[in-house]
């Protein structure tokens, strides 16, 4: 059959073939002729000139027929493309004309724009909303009470009220109450040498309430009392694509913390501070939070307790016209009292967001961690009132067992990329990262 | 699969070369503009959404153009379509968009510093009478009807920069005017705040967007975000409403369905097109749709659409809400270039906007500088679809008129900005004068700068000569005996004179008629050039001469290389 049908096709090809032929062969005689009697022409006198508007329209044209020609193989592949911008432009018109924006923000935020709800993202939490109330006890005070969730049931809630000014204004002093269920928590192992091939997967569930308490210094910086109380619950992590966490590690009870209800009792002194130039896309100034705290068991067993200790700083420099180079720091130490455990899910980690970037969230875990990071800051697209920025990132971490002991930066994790971010006045709206290891290729996006 | 691409690739450029073949003189054959002024139907109002605009212009329009494989050759080939409403002279004719004004009668200092203006503003001797309100944005506005019975729309200058904006839109508007463009009656006015009162029912913006009637209090709201002059009294700029009835905003691209006057698409007028360059001189950048007004009128016993340019309040310094900022004119609002190339070169290409101060020296004036102007690269807050079609024949047409300004009439154009400060009045001045300087710079020496072709007979031995301005000479930019002009003449297709040179005298002898056409061939080419300093010889102008039934000749037409 399909023979048979051959010779019919070799002759439509021709066909078009001559048909493109005489096509050209026309244009280009038709365009001969024509100048050829122009030129023969009576020079114009400009004395029968038309006044009518349709003889004009007849005339002229926005377009020749050749043009129309040769443009629309281009029309005619760019057709679905102008649909769909017609479709979006007669949506946005819609949206504006319906006013649908100002209802949706007027909607969402109170006429004092001291109420408000926002949508938020983020890889651990998932997305949600979050409500704020600003100003609620006093000037500068922020209640925030989210909402979030994802893929495997990801959940997490909260309330956390901030910078509230007590005792006419000489303390400061804050709550949080938190509920999170992350039922597919990656684990590869504890120590700088873990592997990637030994992914596997864990569900916490944690419950988190914190009272912070702290004398009032200045809008810039907070010294804080915190304590707090926090309720674990380990489980088999519910991706069944990885293997549980029971079955490459756990010989038995040797992973501290695992299925285990732990009730933890905590003390913190945190220092927080930013002296930066812009909340959104600072360029100058130095930021950072320094603290120490205490947890120990609530219950009979008190088989778990220890101290945290961390500092993470952030200086940003200011080269030349609006780009900055920003360095971090940060490090975390955790010491077991004597005869007591950390939970491995308190253990330092790297690898989670606004760690080393291009490793995923928990990919290294051990009791202590030094982290590094070094970003060139350029803007993009700069406005009154926000822009985009782009970072050029290198981050270099490890983890330890022993900080002190076996302080070295050999082997340590490297990764690099590039992010970009879009900011208003307030601070930091999206940022999304491009980030390689010498493990993978990683994409990190965060949503307010 | 290839060579089928390849094959449809040398069509393409088969078919686009025809371009080349088209007749030289087509031109002279074309009819006449038709007028736009003849009586019509009244169209209905129309408003145009400002986001499905920004829209349409940076996304929609730009791929519409990356796809349009004609429009693309004709730049390719340096070919792009010319403006369609131009005639053989390669002027615009006057219609409802544009009278020709100073470049060709220049006006008075007078009829300058009048403008548009039909009086003296509103009457503030008596009653203001509040009919509408916003207090919505950062510049607080009403519309009033003064004792006199006349509108008025009163915009005040942002709290901080006193005189920026009602002295940017009256400055411009001067100017706007003078150029040929139809806008607006704007007056800078002192009023006492007493003499305002509120009419009934009055529809009112609120902060919040809402429209509701407006009380004493919003009043009193609006009032405390003016600023009040020493005698208590408050500057603002008051623009009287324009006769007629308003039908919406024209597009800068396509056509009015419902004005059957309306026959050249948008983004094919010259004057819109050559707008580009006349608003990169006043740092026009808010050249949206929605700055523009359509009205029906009726004049001389005609109804008809007028078109207008309206608020020239974010122009010069001001961007109405306060000063421009540095990168005006330099990028889009959102430019999709610029944010491409500022990735890709990971922030080491450092455009110079960015390394300008952004300290204003004068509040009234704003940010309005000469230093980085780069006429050939300004941008507009959002893309043009008239201003992305320009070619060099209209940025030509628009320097000549930029051009035609002189020092004293810019100075009466300032003048009635009424700046407080004469030092910002004199820097403004300045930087006007600046960049209409580095404009004619730019463009002259693109373009052929000899224009204003006429012929005038010897009248001892009947010989008739061709004169001509070189503009560049004209406008001082260029010394008159640095300028070197030749000229060839033919008679048909025929060379009857090669190239002679003519040192500095802006005038030609014209071969000898000898009465009547001859040889067949109707008419006559003069090929001009100039050269400065003895450097190349500039691109050819060609003017076209015909013969009158007595044997004289008279101007058929000007063909410019661009």
């Amino acid at each position: 059959m399909h023979v048979a049908h051959q010779p019919s096709c070799l002759p439509r090809t021709l066909l078009w073939r001559q048909l493109l032929c005489c096509f050209s062969l026309i244009l280009i005689f038709s365009s001969t002729i024509f100048a050829q009697n122009t030129e023969a022409t009576p020079a114009p006198q400009n004395t029968a000139a038309s006044d009518s508007i349709a003889a004009w329209k007849q005339a002229n044209h926005s377009r020749s027929t050749w043009e129309t020609l040769v443009s629309l193989p281009g029309e005619i592949a760019y057709l679905p493309l102008r649909l769909l911008f017609l479709g979006m432009e007669n949506g946005i018109s819609a949206v504006y004309e319906r006013k649908l924006i100002e209802r949706i923000n007027n909607a969402l935020t109170s006429d004092d724009g001291l109420t408000g709800l926002r949508p938020q993202y983020t890889s651990a939490g998932g997305l949600g909303l979050k409500l704020f109330q600003k100003d609620l006890f006093n000037k500068g005070s922020r209640l925030n009470i989210g909402a979030s969730g994802g893929l495997q049931m990801r959940q997490r809630y909260y309330l956390e009220l901030n910078r509230l000014r007590l005792f006419g204004g000489k303390a400061s002093g804050g709550a949080l109450l938190r509920y999170q269920n992350l039922p597919s928590e990656r684990f590869y192992g504890i120590g700088a040498d873990s592997d990637e091939d030994n992914q596997s997967n864990f569900a916490l569930e944690q419950y988190n309430a914190e009272l912070r308490l702290g004398p009032y210094l200045s809008p810039k910086t907070d010294i804080e009392l915190v304590v707090g109380f926090e309720q674990n619950n380990i489980f088999p992590g519910r991706d069944t694509s990885l293997p549980r966490v029971r079955t490459p590690f756990v010989d038995g009870d040797s992973l501290d913390g695992f299925e285990t209800e732990v009730r933890l009792l905590s003390f913190q002194a945190n220092l927080g501070f930013d002296f930066t130039d812009h909340p959104g896309n600072p360029t100058s100034g130095l930021r950072g939070v320094v603290g120490s705290g205490i947890y120990q068991q609530l219950g009979a067993s008190e088989e778990y307790g220890f101290s945290k200790t961390r500092f993470d700083l952030q200086q940003h420099v200011h080269l030349l016209y609006g780009r900055s180079l920003a360095f971090r720091l940060a490090g975390e130490v955790n010491k077991a009292f004597s005869d007591k455990r950390v939970p491995f899910y308190y253990l330092s980690e790297l690898g989670r967001l606004e760690t080393v970037r291009g490793f995923t969230r928990g990919r290294f875990r051990d009791n202590d961690m030094l982290f590094g990071s070094v970003e060139f800051r350029y803007p993009l697209r700069v406005r009154r009132d926000g822009g985009f920025s782009a970072a050029l990132f290198v981050d270099g971490g490890r983890v330890y067992e022993d900080l002190t002991g076996d302080f070295g930066l050999e082997d340590l994790e490297i990764s690099y990329g590039l992010g970009i971010n879009i900011w208003n006045n307030s601070g930091i709206i999206t940022k999304i990262e491009f980030a390689k290891s010498s493990e993978r290729f990683r994409v990190n996006f965060q949503l307010n | 699969m290839t060579s089928r691409l390849y094959r449809y690739l040398m069509m393409l450029i088969a078919v686009s070369m025809l371009m080349a073949c088209a007749s030289e003189t087509a031109f002279l054959e074309k009819d006449r503009i038709p007028r736009d002024d003849n009586t019509i139907p009244q169209p209905e109002s129309r408003e145009i959404n400002p986001f499905g605009e920004y829209f349409k212009k940076q996304v929609s329009d730009q791929a519409s153009q990356a796809v349009d494989i004609s429009r693309n050759l004709r730049t390719l080939f340096g070919k792009r379509k010319e403006a369609m409403n131009v005639n053989r002279f390669d002027e615009v004719e006057n219609s409802s968009w544009f009278t020709n004004r100073n470049h060709v009668t220049p006006m008075s200092i007078a009829d300058l510093s009048k403008g548009p203006d039909t009086g003296d503003g509103p009457n503030v001797q008596g009653k203001w009478k509040i009919i509408s309100a916003k207090s919505q944005g950062v510049t607080p506005g009403f519309a009033i009807e003064d004792g006199d019975g006349d509108r008025y729309l009163i915009k005040f200058d942002p709290r901080g920069y006193s005189e920026l904006a009602s002295g940017a839109e009256v400055v411009s508007t001067k100017l706007f005017y003078a150029m040929g463009f139809n806008t607006p009656e704007n007056y800078i006015v002192y009023f006492d705040p007493k003499i305002l009162e509120l009419g009934a029912n009055v529809k009112f913006t609120d902060e919040n967007g809402e429209k509701r009637l407006m009380v004493e209090s919003d009043l009193e709201k609006i009032f405390e975000k003016i600023v009040y002059e020493e005698d208590g009294r408050i500057r603002a700029l008051a623009s009287k409403f324009i006769s007629g009835k308003p039908l919406g905003p024209f597009t800068y691209r396509g056509l009015r369905k419902d004005d059957p006057n309306d026959f050249v698409p948008h983004h094919h007028r010259r004057e819109l097109r050559g707008l580009r360059v006349i608003s990169a001189w006043l740092n026009h950048f808010d050249t949206k749709d929605g700055n523009t007004l359509d009205m029906f009128v009726t004049e001389n016993g005609r109804s008809f659409v007028k078109h207008y340019l309206i608020d020239f309040g974010a122009t010069l310094g001001s961007a109405s809400w306060g000063p421009n900022h540095v990168w005006r004119g330099h990028e889009n609002d959102t430019d999709p270039n610029a944010i491409m190339v500022n990735l890709v070169s990971l922030g080491l290409y450092v455009r110079p906007w960015e390394k300008q101060s952004h300290d204003i020296k004068y509040p009234s004036i704003g940010y309005f500088e000469a230093d980085l102007f780069e006429p050939q690269n300004y941008k507009p807050q959002v893309p043009n679809p008239a201003f992305e079609n320009i070619t060099g024949r209209d940025a030509f047409w628009a320097t000549k008129i930029i051009l035609s300004f002189t020092d004293e009439q810019l100075a009466a154009a300032v003048e009635q900005g009424r700046y407080s400060d004469p030092e910002a009045a004199a820097y403004l001045l300045d930087t006007i004068k600046k960049r209409r300087d580095i404009i004619g710079r730019y463009y002259l020496s693109r373009v052929n700068p000899l224009d204003y072709f006429s012929i005038a007979a010897n009248g001892v031995d009947r010989k008739q000569a061709l004169s001509f301005v070189d503009i560049a000479v004209r406008s001082g930019l260029e010394a008159s005996e640095s300028a070197s002009y030749r000229y060839r003449t033919y008679h048909g297709n025929k060379l009857v004179s090669d190239w002679q040179n003519n040192r500095n005298v802006t005038s030609i002898g014209l071969p000898d008629s000898g009465g009547g056409s001859t040889g067949g061939a109707t008419y006559w080419k003069v090929e001009l050039e100039v050269s400065r300093d003895g450097s190349t010889w500039s691109k050819p102008v060609a003017v076209y001469l015909s013969k009158t039934d007595d044997g004289q000749f008279e101007l058929a037409g000007v063909k410019r290389q661009s």
